[in-house]
């Protein structure tokens, strides 16, 4: 076997037990492993009676079957759940090192199960798991509690993936993080970890994953780094300025949302542009393991230094909540990365909260524009302190309370991100029909319709948008699982993404097969979240996206025009009119059958 | 006429204020426009007139903003 380790690491935490179990390779040539081996895994263990932050949820760690090779952007792993925050199954994914390392170790996941009855935890060395306590552990913020376990572990060639006090506290918006700045971000997957009494997972491994053939490998590779150097994106555009190079092109066309999405331009948008970073902020550029793209950016404030902010943590720290001051967005992302907590949804719920407050809903006591007030909000998320609990089961727990239901920026709970998708109608069911909830990734049609990658397309039709939802939503499921960033299809298609694998894995696969296995893979979490109730009245965006017109500017007058593309969307993928696969679909991507698991 | 022209990241190179306003007399395109400022067309990978995907070879009318961006991506 080339590609995949084969075996899968299983720790219960109530009996404490430790198992380690093969895969099949039906399940390999399936699903690939990432997220389609955790979308397996949650499907098969995880029913709907279960509660995401009981015992029996699982926990999956998993990596692809490129990590931890040459390949560039490899150095990704995932982590399934059924999520707090949306009750859907759910992955996140992160680059940093800890991927590499832990499929080092020999495995391609790792399933956490139980609640073990003191806080503690794991560490993986090669073979030997050890579940150890992690009592002093217990309540430290992420960078004190990695520093400490290294320095107690004494061995830097260790890689820590843990939670803050957000994931310890059951935030429903807690992440995890690894190598103190990269984040499994959203979903509440850092409570998931908390409600197991698990704080940390460290890993050091010392295989190697073996290559099919490594000659062909290094020819693919030579050609995907010169594709890489070539594309103007990746070799400057993205090491330049990073993601925040994004702040000023989407305001200038009118796709910036601001103060929860009721503009969607910011008038000080260049106050916190990646052009003002570069020149004020930005100490270093960095990147992933096996990156070199190196979109990473290392800043500092006059206090403190860190990673980022990314363009959707600017946004939402910054213009969802009518905040202009740079400084305070940055020490409130790097806030977030100590706490453990998802910048996006954090940001997305504040927003709300001041909304809520402008209408005169519930008295939150926060204004749009209040800069003063956003370290300690985020400090009391975290700790579940004041209004601050009030706000940690996230925007669509606090509409169900305090009403505001029509302007929740929310799909299936999942706080919406820095898009305004009435400038964006193909992004507008993207949101909507994402098996995760309001995400930008599943489908990123931000590519076609902003970016003009591969091709621009009209960003106000409605025209072929289903199909191209589609296409992305099946293409991207397979790269989740591969795993490799998202950046990399920028520069190379799914041509050269099926010859890695085969290069890799000796086994062959064409562009068309990392299709079919996406299809499968976004089929099989559809069935997931019809058992547990979900339908197609879940497939759609907050009112404000549907009925009000952007007020000015270039998407002026605009709403998310949904349904014709929704109809559309559920006939393409073989759907019937109420968004459930028919027996014919299924049959064709082998899951018949499934449905009733 | 006058029209604005805003240019972003690496472009910032060829005008460093990132803005300013040109006038002209008689008819004017976007690339005409790159031309006054020796911005090499093939660096202008997402041009906006007023927020909107635009051409080259679009004719600006007065009191038209232009942005223009090189290749860039993220999110």
């Amino acid at each position: 076997m080339y590609g995949w380790m084969g075996r899968l690491l299983r720790i219960d935490l109530t009996t404490q037990k430790i198992t380690v179990e093969t895969w099949p390779a039906e399940v390999r040539e399936r699903f690939l492993g990432g997220r389609g081996l955790g979308t397996y895994i949650i499907h098969k263990e995880v029913g709907p009676a279960v509660n995401p932050l009981g015992p029996d949820n699982r926990l999956v760690f998993t990596v692809g079957p490129l990590t931890a090779t040459k390949v560039p952007t490899s150095g990704r792993f995932s982590v399934s759940t059924k999520s707090p925050l949306t009750g859907t199954v759910f992955d996140s994914n992160s680059g940093g090192i800890w991927g590499t390392r832990f499929k080092k170790c020999g495995f391609d996941g790792l399933i956490i199960q139980g609640r073990a009855e003191q806080p503690s935890y794991i560490k993986i060395t090669d073979d030997q798991v050890e579940i150890i306590a992690a009592g002093e552990y217990w309540g430290l913020d992420v960078h004190s509690a990695t520093e400490k376990l290294l320095q107690v572990t004494g061995d830097k060639d260790y890689s820590v993936a843990c939670i803050g006090p957000a994931g310890e506290n059951l935030v429903k918006m807690a992440a995890i993080i690894n190598d103190r700045h990269r984040a499994l971000g959203r979903g509440g997957v850092g409570a998931v970890m908390g409600s197991k009494n698990l704080k940390a997972i460290m890993v050091k491994g010392t295989k190697k994953v073996p290559v099919a053939d490594s000659e062909k490998l290094d020819f693919v590779l030579y050609e995907t780094n010169k594709w890489i150097k070539a594309n103007p994106i990746t070799s400057q555009g993205l090491p330049e300025f990073g993601t925040p190079v994004l702040v000023n092109l989407f305001n200038e066309m009118g796709i910036f949302p601001a103060r929860n999405f009721q503009t969607s331009q910011f008038a000080d948008a260049g106050k916190i542009s990646g052009e003002t970073i570069a020149k004020t902020m930005t100490v270093k550029k960095t990147g992933c393991y096996a990156c070199p793209i190196q979109c990473t950016r290392i800043t500092r404030t006059r206090n403190n230094t860190g990673e980022g902010p990314e363009y959707e943590s600017i946004w939402a720290l910054g213009p969802q909540c009518g905040i202009s001051d740079l400084e305070t967005i940055t020490e409130a992302n790097y806030l977030c990365n100590r706490l453990g907590l998802d910048t996006i949804s954090v940001g997305v719920t504040i927003g709300f909260a001041m909304e809520l407050q402008e209408k005169g809903l519930y008295n939150t006591g926060l204004n749009f524009g209040e800069a003063n007030k956003l370290l300690d909000l985020i400090t009391d998320i975290a700790r579940r302190k004041g209004i601050g609990a009030e706000l940690a089961d996230g925007t669509r727990a606090l509409a169900a309370k305090w009403g505001g239901e029509s302007f929740a920026m929310q799909v299936k709970g999942l706080e919406l991100p820095a898009y305004d998708p009435r400038g964006l109608q193909g992004m507008g069911l993207g949101f909507a029909t994402s098996n995760r909830g309001g995400c930008h990734l599943r489908a990123y049609m931000v590519g076609p319709e902003a970016l003009g990658v591969p091709k621009m397309v009209d960003r106000f039709s409605t025209v072929g948008k289903a199909g191209l939802t589609i296409f992305y939503q099946n293409v991207n499921a397979a790269v989740d699982s591969l795993i490799l960033c998202r950046f990399l299809g920028l520069a190379v298609s799914e041509e050269y993404f099926a010859r890695l694998l085969s290069a890799v894995t000796g086994e062959t696969y064409q562009p068309q097969d990392l299709h079919v296995i996406g299809e499968r893979i976004w089929n099989l979490e559809r069935l997931v979240n019809l058992r547990e109730g979900f339908t197609k009245d879940n497939d759609t965006l907050p009112a404000r996206l549907l009925t009000e017109p952007v007020s000015d500017g270039p998407s002026g007058g605009r709403v998310v025009d949904l349904a014709p593309m929704l109809n559309e969307y559920y006939r393409f993928r073989g759907w019937d009119s109420a968004g459930v696969p028919t027996a014919a679909k299924l049959a064709q991507l082998g899951l018949l059958g499934l449905e009733a698991i | 006429m006058q029209v604005t022209l805003k240019v972003f990241a690496t472009l910032r190179s060829y005008l460093s204020s990132g803005e300013t306003v040109h006038t002209h007399d008689g008819s004017l395109r976007v690339c005409d426009l790159l031309r006054a400022y020796y911005i090499p067309q093939d660096e202008a990978a997402i041009i906006l007139v007023n927020g909107l995907h635009s051409s080259l070879e679009k004719e600006l009318t007065n009191g038209d903003t232009v942005s223009i961006f090189p290749p860039v991506g993220g999110g």
